[in-house]
């Protein structure tokens, strides 16, 4: 008979303050925390039957947030887990959500979208918008995307700068942040993470879990 | 001989073809022609007074032929030379009884001048073209040589053939010799240089009829004045042949001499011919010939030797006058006095002057405070205030050489300004603290990303905090002084993580801060916080471990600390991109700073990575500006940082031991603080 562990939240972050933050936020919300201060750290205290969910910080040194992910895979551990990002590494973040994660926030990050994270990713629910109905519905609303518009959100879902996107379609800054706001208009996703999610989708099912 | 590509009749023959070799053969057949028909001819024509039927003759122009032959042609020369011998002597002189002796004879004729020739010709220093008196005495030295061992060996041969009395050898020996002597030094010289293509130009150019017409006349009227008046004895007024040779050799050099020479002769056989002299007299009047030949031949070499000098000075003197007319710098030549000689354009234009006036200016005042006679030797590179004739100064870089002509001094003063150099050197100085500051922009500019990841850190665990704190106030639970007290210390926490975020911008705003060096007492333990705090991101980006050993009971130093960040930031940044770019299994940098080992008076600072290191040749070149092996980045850093720690007054070198690179720099301690801390 297997004995239920407590799901808690496992914190993994190079970062002391950000770690101790964490900490103290999410047991004020009733949260179990565990913190690790490096990839390494963590696998040494793994339980196979662990579960809950991984707060990972996709830049470390040593094994960093993918490797960690692959490695998770490859035990066979099945945790959720929700990457953060520092600025600049959304293609970091974008290649673990293909790998499996379950959702990216970018720091700095307020209390209302960590606990949205961990709530989505607390019952294990698979990556949001995996119906077909779902498909059809973001197909749809990316179908109405102008040429330049899917262009930009083409760019932005790869991680690159307004100004990179400037550069690599001459044309001028101030056009595409427009073309970025109308895309999240017309696709309808919050915010970045949900934006890359959406396009994941539409290329195509994600890798097998 | 290269065959020709499209002539007719090419046989594979060894690279030669057919019809070169006959063009060749033919040529060279009718070279042998000529030679043998000349050969001939003249020994025909120098018939007078013979010996018996021997064609002993006190005149033997064919010997001088031979031996310019042999000069001229070598070993090939030795056939055609001994049948030309045997054929004139059966020509003229008809089948001997003795043909043993003919052909003894022209073995001894042929071999002796041809060995003669050959040895002269392979000596080194001797030109066929006789350019000089060393020549003439060497061809003279072996004509003396062979004519007497000729003369000796063929009348020995005749005398034991019978041919002549034995009582007649030495006379016969002697007529043997003049003539073989006197025939090589008129015609060899002579034919030697109608060979000489340069000499025949200068020839057909300076000479004209008229000249040539008026010299024959004096030859004439030489001879006439010892022939041609009964009354007078024929050798009283000998010496008159030598006037008109001279005239010649000073007018025409050698090759004048030479035909003035032949000429001579010539003109002297058919004078002694009309008057019908004994064979005594006339071989008087060969050595007397003789002596007029080798006079003019060596007037004649050495009139060629100085006009040639003549022509090589003048080279050498237009070349020295467009070198110094073309200088861009100032020269004056001046005397042992110091007045001027001469001065060229640049120093003309450098101190506005004209050319005619240079006489007049005294050079003392141009450059006033050089004392040039002071120094004994020469003056090299030396700075100084020029003066121009209108009163203005302006610094000059001067070089004074010294020179010896005979027991005077003179001087070359050689002038640059050194204006346009002050200037660079000013600019440079000035618009390095720009640089250093442009390149602080840059730096900055490339470390923007890495900051803010940095940033993000300290602003996510204040949100953290802050919110956890409001969480706690709003529902605090059953100990609200628990509740409380920990409230208070997640405020503290953001607060504290908030000062981090400042102390990160204010790092790089202070480094931005476009500044003169201002000079502060700082420990070397500050400025290496104050880096790691600019670079940790960027190292944790690439997964760089930064160790660091500072000395804590190392004094402080008196130093911009921007400035010596800026050096840090730039070695370390380094160290990160080399083991990135190799891609380093090991990456690990230690920055280390202690007293420098041997020398108290100095900090010594090291930052030692674990990456690829650089080859021993590259350690030279590595603090040069834009040598850089990265794909980005203009190079300058290093550069940079070693004026600012030169400018700081301590060194800066670097090192390779197969583990990584490590670069050393050395800081002056705070001699105050030291003398506390002791």
């Amino acid at each position: 008979m297997r004995k239920p562990l407590e799901p808690a939240i496992f914190v993994v972050d190079d970062d002391e303050a950000v770690r101790q933050a964490l900490n103290a936020l999410l047991s004020v919300e009733g949260y179990r925390v565990r913190t690790f201060d490096s990839a390494e750290a963590f696998l040494a205290q793994l339980d196979p039957d662990t579960a809950g969910c991984l707060l990972l910080d996709v830049r470390m040194p040593g094994i960093d947030g993918l490797e960690l992910q692959r490695q998770l895979k490859r035990r066979g551990i099945g945790l959720s887990i929700i990457i953060i990002t520092g600025h600049g590494d959304v293609p970091m973040a974008v290649a673990a959500l293909k790998a499996g994660a379950v959702d990216f926030i970018e720091k700095p990050f307020d209390k209302d979208e960590i606990l949205a994270a961990i709530e989505s990713a607390k019952h294990f629910i698979e990556p949001v918008f995996a119906s077909p109905t779902d498909r059809a519905v973001i197909l749809s609303r990316i179908s109405r995307l102008t040429a330049r518009e899917r262009e930009v959100m083409d760019l932005v879902v790869a991680g690159h700068a307004n100004k990179v996107i400037a550069h690599r379609m001459k044309i001028a800054l101030r056009t595409v942040e427009i073309h970025r706001a109308r895309v999240m208009e017309k696709t309808e996703a919050r915010n970045l993470s949900e934006l890359v999610r959406m396009a994941m989708l539409v290329e195509g099912p994600g890798p097998s879990a | 001989m290269r065959p020709k590509t499209g002539s007719p009749m090419q046989f594979d023959t060894g690279g030669r073809s057919l019809a070169g070799s006959l063009r060749r053969i033919g040529r060279d057949g009718a070279s042998l022609g000529a030679f043998l028909v000349l050969y001939v001819a003249l020994d025909w024509v120098s018939v007078i007074e013979p010996f018996g039927e021997l064609g002993i003759t006190p005149w033997n122009p064919p010997a001088g032929l031979i031996f310019a032959v042999f000069l001229l042609y070598g070993a090939r020369a030795l056939l055609p030379v001994f049948v030309a011998v045997t054929l004139a002597d059966v020509l003229l002189r008809g089948v001997s009884t003795t043909p043993s002796a003919t052909v003894a004879s022209a073995v001894v004729i042929s071999l002796s001048y041809g060995w003669s020739g050959l040895l002269l010709r392979d000596k080194i220093g001797f030109s066929v073209r006789l350019n000089n008196r060393h020549d003439l005495l060497w061809l003279l030295a072996a004509t003396l040589g062979t004519t007497v061992f000729i003369a000796v060996v063929v009348v020995w041969i005749f005398c034991t053939s019978g041919l002549v009395p034995w009582a007649e050898f030495p006379t016969v020996t002697l007529h043997y010799w003049t003539g073989d002597v006197i025939g090589i030094t008129v015609l060899t010289p002579f034919i030697l240089l109608l060979f000489d293509r340069e000499r025949r130009q200068a020839a057909v150019r300076d000479w004209t009829v008229v000249e040539a017409g008026l010299q024959l006349a004096a030859i004439a009227l030489g001879l006439w004045i010892i022939f041609g008046l009964e009354r007078i004895q024929h050798f009283e007024f000998s010496y008159v042949l030598f006037l008109p040779l001279i005239w010649i050799a000073l007018r025409h050099g050698l090759m004048g001499a030479t035909w003035g020479i032949v000429a001579t002769q010539l003109g002297l056989i058919v004078a002694i011919q009309m008057r019908g002299y004994d064979a005594h007299i006339v071989t008087q009047f060969q050595l007397l010939m003789l002596a007029v030949t080798v006079s003019g031949l060596f007037l004649g070499a050495v009139v060629d030797e100085r006009r040639r000098a003549e022509a090589s000075l003048r080279g050498s003197e237009a070349r020295l006058q467009t070198v110094i007319g073309t200088a861009p710098d100032a020269i004056f030549m001046l005397e042992g006095d110091l007045t001027i000689v001469s001065a060229n354009v640049a120093a003309e234009r450098m101190f506005g002057f004209r050319a005619s006036a240079a006489g007049r200016i005294d050079f003392r005042a141009l450059l006033p405070d050089l004392q040039i006679t002071a120094v004994g030797g020469d003056i090299v590179g030396i700075e100084t205030t020029a003066r121009r004739i209108d009163g203005t100064s302006f610094v000059a870089e001067v070089a004074v050489g010294k020179a010896r002509i005979d027991s005077r001094s003179v001087y070359v003063a050689v002038l640059r300004d050194a204006s346009p150099r002050r200037q660079a050197e000013q600019w440079r100085k000035e618009h390095e603290a720009e640089l250093a500051h442009a390149m602080r922009l840059t730096t900055t500019g490339e470390m923007a990303a890495a900051m803010a990841h940095e940033l993000n850190q300290p602003l996510t665990a204040v949100i953290g905090f802050a919110r956890a704190c409001q969480g706690l106030l709003q529902a605090p639970g059953e100990d609200r002084e628990a509740a409380h007290r920990a409230a208070i210390d997640l405020i503290e926490n953001a607060v504290q993580q908030a000062s981090r975020a400042g102390r990160i911008i204010r790092s790089t705003r202070e480094f931005l801060k476009r500044d003169d060096m201002q000079f502060v007492k700082v420990t070397v333990g500050e400025m290496v916080q104050a880096v790691l705090d600019l670079v940790r991101a960027e190292a944790v980006q690439h997964g760089v471990q930064i160790v660091t050993r500072v000395d804590s009971g190392l004094p402080p130093v008196f130093v911009d600390p921007i400035q010596i960040e800026q050096v840090i930031l730039n070695l370390l940044r380094n160290s990160i991109d080399a083991m990135v770019q190799a891609d380093s299994k090991v990456r690990q940098i230690t920055l280390s700073a202690e007293r420098a080992p041997g020398d108290d008076g100095h900090a010594e600072i090291e930052v030692r990575d674990s990456g690829p290191g650089f080859a021993a040749e590259v350690a030279d070149r590595l603090f040069q500006p834009f040598s850089t092996t990265k794909g980005g980045g203009m190079g300058l850093g290093l550069s940079i940082s070693r004026s600012i720690i030169e400018g700081h007054g301590g060194r800066i070198w670097a090192s390779s031991d197969g583990g990584g690179a490590a670069i050393r720099f050395t800081l002056p301690l705070d001699t105050d603080a030291d003398a506390e801390t002791t």
